[in-house]
């Protein structure tokens, strides 16, 4: 059965994305890493506390007790089944907002928030035939809130159609803040610090009571620990305290709106709850096209012709890289689909126990490490919201 | 055993810089992103830990405890967290103040070395100040509090601190000068209470200002703490930087060490694991 693995920051943490971070790295970059981490990196984390309550040693190449071929490799999970990462505030699971929200969030703190809906023609663009997804109504200086976090009642509210209530909007500012750090090469015989070896990076401080949690299962029960204990996660040697325990009903996904046709159609949306993956890059050797990701994106992820896909809202893609432990490098980078991309699909309505089965599972490449995760929703025609 | 604390008193003022200034302080503390309290960074702490094990061992022993370029090191050093800052009080004496957050940040990373220690449960308002003895009303800085006297709580909690304390004589002055307040006020005064000193650069011939700087201060006698988790399979290594740790109690950490300041004592805290 899963259990959930909560992390909590001890201090700052820090995830690298793909900006370049050796030194020597001409020019001014400024990493300011990802957060909440993708799976890949917490996966790590999980295969080395597992590793080491079977006995397993780090740094002894498994001269004493190999790695269990059930905790896979970083390529492949194994035998472990992970979900999320998610994000808890206090008693409160959060959920990536769906880019289906348009708007601002103004000064006494109300937002003032309209939906995205595929636009009534279609226009051609180097993508082909689409209707591209408007506004219901302008909202001066809105925007896509393309970084919002929901709770559960928020996220079912949006994804029966509707607009969350203020109280169920979190803002990453009011989740964690960002804090710049500056380092810097000293000379050791003197003292000083070294010209060309300053380099700055910018952490991450959750605010109290946030932690990142995700689902570990397909393991026997007794393989997972017991008690808080500080375990070492991400770069920059920051630690965070780890915490398994039960599942329970807040840890359920949100529900999925009822289903209604109209006219024989059923309108619905496919949104990521988590990062999907649509391309495998070899480890080594020349990095070649997304051409899954781009299939994805413009045919949507439901490879199903009786789902017809009408439009899409799509966030910035992911470009993730992460460390190579093994080898000492950096890892290739990869395109990834960023959580609360929403698609738009019309059915028939006979489809609909087929639709419905759809809410909670996987798209994409290496669901079991929890990418792709999608929530089933509804849309609505401009015309029948006004 | 999986790691151990650091209590770290300061001795002298501190000053570890933020590296950049967005008031009209020129160079203020670190802050912590989340709560505005300072904080000494952990990636800060952690290269005045090396650089004193370089001094006082050798590089081969830095580099075992906390690594190289190309390997991590063996421990995992946290930031060194605020727990007691001392403010002035028109009432009598200085003050050390904390809050409920703090001590329950303590609490919960004090478990993580296997140390399970209770917090005793009490309420506070915001404009109240929990004391072991005192008048009805507390000044603390230009600011006023009403006193809410528990002598048991204030020594419950001394006790729970007094193993981060080196010097027999402070711990015994700790419960008179202890005062909890609430989550927000001890913020007003983590933001608004530090030191700051104007600095001047002198022109060596004329002796007029050539630069004039402000920079912020933690105060001498702030308590601070860090952890110092083992990376796994390491342990040896850890307790190696205990021992290091225990034999030369003396730190210095942050910016203005040829001024004088930065210097902390230190003193060990072991879990019971």
């Amino acid at each position: 059965m899963s259990k959930i693995w909560s992390f909590r920051a001890l201090d700052t943490l820090f995830f690298r994305d793909g900006t370049p971070l050796n030194q020597g790295d001409p020019g001014s970059v400024h990493p300011r890493g990802l957060f909440p981490p993708m799976m890949n990196t917490l996966q790590g984390a999980v295969r080395t506390v597992l590793a080491i309550g079977r006995g397993w040693r780090p740094g002894e190449g498994g001269k004493h007790v190999p790695l269990p071929k059930e905790l896979g490799n970083a390529d492949h999970p194994g035998d472990l089944q992970l979900t999320g990462p998610w994000l808890r505030f206090g008693e409160e699971r959060l959920y990536p907002a769906p880019l289906v929200l348009f708007g601002k969030r103004l000064e006494s703190g109300d937002w003032k928030l309209v939906r995205l809906a595929p636009g009534r023609d279609k226009i051609r663009s180097d993508l082909g035939e689409h209707r591209l997804p408007e506004v219901q109504k302008r909202v001066d200086g809105g925007k896509l809130q393309e970084s919002l976090w929901l709770t559960r009642k928020g996220m079912e509210r949006v994804l029966a159609g509707g607009i969350p209530d203020k109280g169920d909007i979190r803002r990453p500012d009011d989740l964690w803040g960002d804090e710049y750090r500056v380092g810097i090469g000293m000379d050791r015989s003197h003292r000083t610090a070294m010209d060309g070896h300053l380099y700055t990076l910018t952490h991450i401080r959750p605010h109290r009571n946030l932690r990142v949690e995700i689902g570990v299962g397909g393991i026997p029960d007794d393989w997972h620990p017991e008690g808080k204990r500080g375990i070492p996660l991400g770069g920059e040697g920051r630690f965070a305290e780890l915490e398994v325990s039960d599942m329970n009903e807040s840890h359920v996904l949100p529900n999925m709106p009822e289903l209604r046709g109209e006219g024989g159609q059923i309108r619905f949306t496919v949104t990521l709850l988590t990062p999907g993956k649509f391309d495998r890059f070899p480890t080594n050797g020349p990095v070649t096209e997304p051409v899954g990701t781009r299939r994805a994106l413009i045919n949507g992820p439901l490879q199903d012709p009786a789902f017809r896909l009408i439009s899409a809202s799509v966030g910035k893609m992911l470009r993730v890289g992460g460390w190579d432990l093994e080898h000492r490098k950096p890892r290739p980078l990869a395109p990834f689909v960023p959580a609360g991309t929403a698609w738009f699909y019309t059915a028939d309505v006979s489809e609909a126990s087929r639709i419905a089965d759809l809410h909670g599972s996987f798209v994409g490449l290496d669901t079991n490490f929890g990418y792709g995760q999608i929530a089933i929703g509804m849309w609505h025609e401009q015309e029948e919201r006004q | 055993m999986n790691g151990f604390m650091l209590g770290m008193l300061a001795e002298t003022s501190v000053h570890p810089g933020a590296g950049r200034s967005q008031g009209v302080i020129d160079l203020p503390v670190s802050r912590e992103a989340a709560t505005d309290f300072p904080v000494i960074p952990g990636t800060s702490l952690k290269g005045t830990l090396r650089s004193k094990a370089e001094h006082e061992r050798n590089q081969e022993f830095a580099e075992r405890i906390f690594g190289k370029q190309d390997s991590a090191g063996a421990v995992g050093v946290t930031d060194a967290r605020l727990l007691l800052l001392p403010v002035r009080s028109l009432t009598g004496h200085s003050r050390w103040i904390t809050c409920p957050y703090l001590l329950e940040r303590f609490v919960r990373d004090l478990g993580l070395i296997g140390e399970e220690k209770p917090l005793p449960e009490w309420k506070i308002a915001k404009f109240d100040a929990l004391v072991a003895e005192g008048e009805e009303v507390l000044f603390l800085e230009e600011l006023s509090f009403k006193t809410v006297v528990n002598r048991s709580i204030i020594e419950e909690l001394s006790e729970l601190l007094a193993p981060l304390i080196r010097h027999e004589s402070v711990r015994k002055r700790l419960p008179e000068q202890l005062v909890v307040l609430h989550d927000d006020a001890f913020t007003h005064f983590a933001r608004y209470a530090l030191p700051v000193a104007a600095r001047n650069s002198l022109d060596d011939k004329t002796k007029k200002s050539t630069n004039l700087w402000y920079e912020e201060m933690l105060p001498p006698d702030c308590l601070f703490y860090a952890l110092f988790l083992v990376r796994p399979g390491k342990e040896e290594e850890l307790t190696k930087l205990k021992e290091h740790l225990s034999e030369s109690i003396h730190v210095q950490v942050g910016g203005n060490e040829t001024v004088g300041q930065g210097w902390m004592i230190t003193q060990i805290v072991e879990g019971a694991q």
